[in-house]
């Protein structure tokens, strides 16, 4: 009997209705996102970075310990003896193409060096762009954009580096702020 | 004699900027109400909010190749998209769009024609506009576009008995088949309050007519790629394509001069409330169509034979019946 009734009344229709229409006033989950950057949550992993001590040297003691942990065995290190006896890195590089982004790295290290940046939008014309060294991955600048919203999006070309700033005035147009040379 | 010449020509060229834009802009409200009741934006890009989204779109329509397939028929395929465009905008010429009302010491009418047929005329005309369609499915000499057309032609068949009988309740309450003595009838009570049944048969009858969803079996993109008008590209697709959303905005204006009381309202002008009216009519249409998944052929032919005709027919008998005793029954 019920059964009739809804067939009579169409409620199935009137419920879907219901439903389109509630969504109707729901607010749109669109991401503008060239435009608008997206919210980055904290604990997203984005491009490496290396922290530096109060000197500005890394803080990188070249202990192999990324390397060895690294399920992608994308990271690639060459260190020598210095003259006191301890250990220098002359080569530190991350192939951020074959990086799965899973931050082993970072858990492994025991120095607190490497760390999983917030950035995601680094890109390059060439694949060999992306093998990045020490410097790339110790830069203030890089470090300091990691996050901010006035970053428009970076990308790696011949060893620079390029920041793009978002011109806040003008939306349509692009600053390009900061190129670092980190051949 | 000149005067009212001058006076008819501009009514129609009116008209028909107004037409052609709202038709152009019910695409922009389509996409951007169909994108929201998905929680999307719509357009955004072109202009504020996306608002010149239809004129780029028309931009692009017209600059288009116009490509003539090798093996069509070559005059019916160029016919088609005309007889279903004109076919299309003549029916606006009874439509009511307002009461009358005095300019520069002269009154004028609001509508181009105030024929006392004008119910048949636009039933006739929506029909004829179908054969643009059936033309365009032979011409084009292509399967999908064959089976589109057919679809369509047994879906006309269908709903056309149910939406004339759906009409015929109205035109008994006001007793005749003018549109604008129609309106002015429901001066009192719009006729959707004694004529319900037939409101709701009328709505969907007339999403069929136009072959929108949940009834869009005519260009089901998942089975004939676009139906009728696969072969059809540039200027020729966008005649059809402004045909369809004319005759949706057609049937909405029908549906609000026979029982939304046309142009009646309280403190707003007259055209003021038979523009609201149809873009009430025309967000149902677009409720629906975010909503409801689409029919099955089969579903469709027994929708329009089992369930609409029968009660269309029963609710014509129902209101000759009660008017026949109210109207005469006291000698």
């Amino acid at each position: 009997m019920k059964n009739i009734f809804n067939t009579i009344l169409f409620t199935d229709i009137f419920q879907g209705l219901g439903i389109t229409l509630k969504h109707f006033f729901k607010k749109p989950v669109t991401e503008m996102y060239p435009y608008r950057k997206p919210v980055i949550y904290p604990r997203f992993r984005g491009v490496h970075y290396i922290k530096t001590n109060e000197e500005g040297e890394t803080k990188c003691v070249g202990c192999y310990l990324c390397q060895a942990v690294c399920p992608s065995d994308c990271i690639h290190i060459e260190t020598d003896c210095g003259p006191n006896g301890e250990r220098l890195v002359n080569k530190y590089l991350i192939d951020l193409e074959r990086c799965i982004y899973c931050g082993f790295c970072e858990e492994a290290c025991p120095v607190d060096a490497i760390h999983m940046g917030r950035s995601y939008d680094v890109v390059a014309r060439d694949r060999d762009d992306y093998v990045v060294n020490m410097k790339f991955l110790t830069h203030n600048i890089r470090r300091s954009c990691r996050g901010t919203s006035s970053v428009l999006y970076t990308f790696i070309h011949n060893n620079y580096f390029f920041i793009i700033y978002d011109n806040q005035e003008k939306s349509c147009s692009f600053n390009i702020m900061d190129v670092v040379n980190f051949f | 004699m000149v005067v009212t010449t001058i006076v008819l020509v501009i009514k129609i060229v009116i008209i028909l900027i107004v037409l052609m834009l709202s038709v152009a802009y019910l695409t922009y409200v389509e996409r951007k109400v169909v994108g929201h009741m998905q929680q999307r934006l719509g357009p955004m890009h072109v202009g504020w909010k996306g608002l010149l989204q239809p004129i780029a779109d028309g931009v692009k329509l017209i600059s288009k190749e116009d490509i003539l397939p090798s093996m069509v028929d070559k005059p019916v395929y160029i016919i088609a998209p005309i007889i279903s465009f004109v076919c299309t905008m003549s029916a606006f010429a009874v439509i009511p769009f307002a009461g009358k009302f005095m300019l520069f010491g002269t009154s004028i009418q609001p509508y181009i024609a105030d024929i006392n047929i004008a119910v048949l005329y636009f039933l006739a005309l929506s029909s004829v506009g179908g054969y643009g369609i059936i033309m365009a499915g032979w011409a084009s000499n292509s399967k999908y576009a064959l089976l589109g057309s057919l679809r369509s032609s047994a879906q006309m068949i269908s709903y056309e008995t149910a939406m004339g009988f759906a009409i015929v309740g109205p035109v008994l309450l006001a007793g005749s088949l003018n549109l604008r003595e129609i309106v002015e009838a429901q001066k009192q009570l719009w006729f959707i309050i004694p004529q319900f049944v037939a409101f709701v048969i009328y709505i969907i009858a007339a999403v069929a007519e136009t072959n929108r969803v949940p009834f869009n079996l005519v260009e089901a993109e998942s089975e004939l790629v676009a139906g009728f008008h696969v072969e059809y590209a540039s200027m020729k697709f966008a005649l059809f394509f402004l045909a369809e959303y004319a005759a949706m905005i057609l049937v909405a204006c029908v549906a609000t001069v026979l029982f939304l009381g046309g142009w009646h309202g309280p403190f707003l002008p007259d055209i003021v409330w038979f523009i609201i009216k149809v873009l009430f009519v025309l967000f149902i249409y677009l409720w629906l169509e975010s909503t409801l998944p689409r029919l099955r052929f089969d579903q469709l032919m027994a929708l329009g034979w089992k369930i609409l005709i029968p009660i269309s027919i029963a609710n014509v008998l129902v209101t000759s019946v009660v008017v026949y005793i109210v109207r005469y029954g006291s000698n």
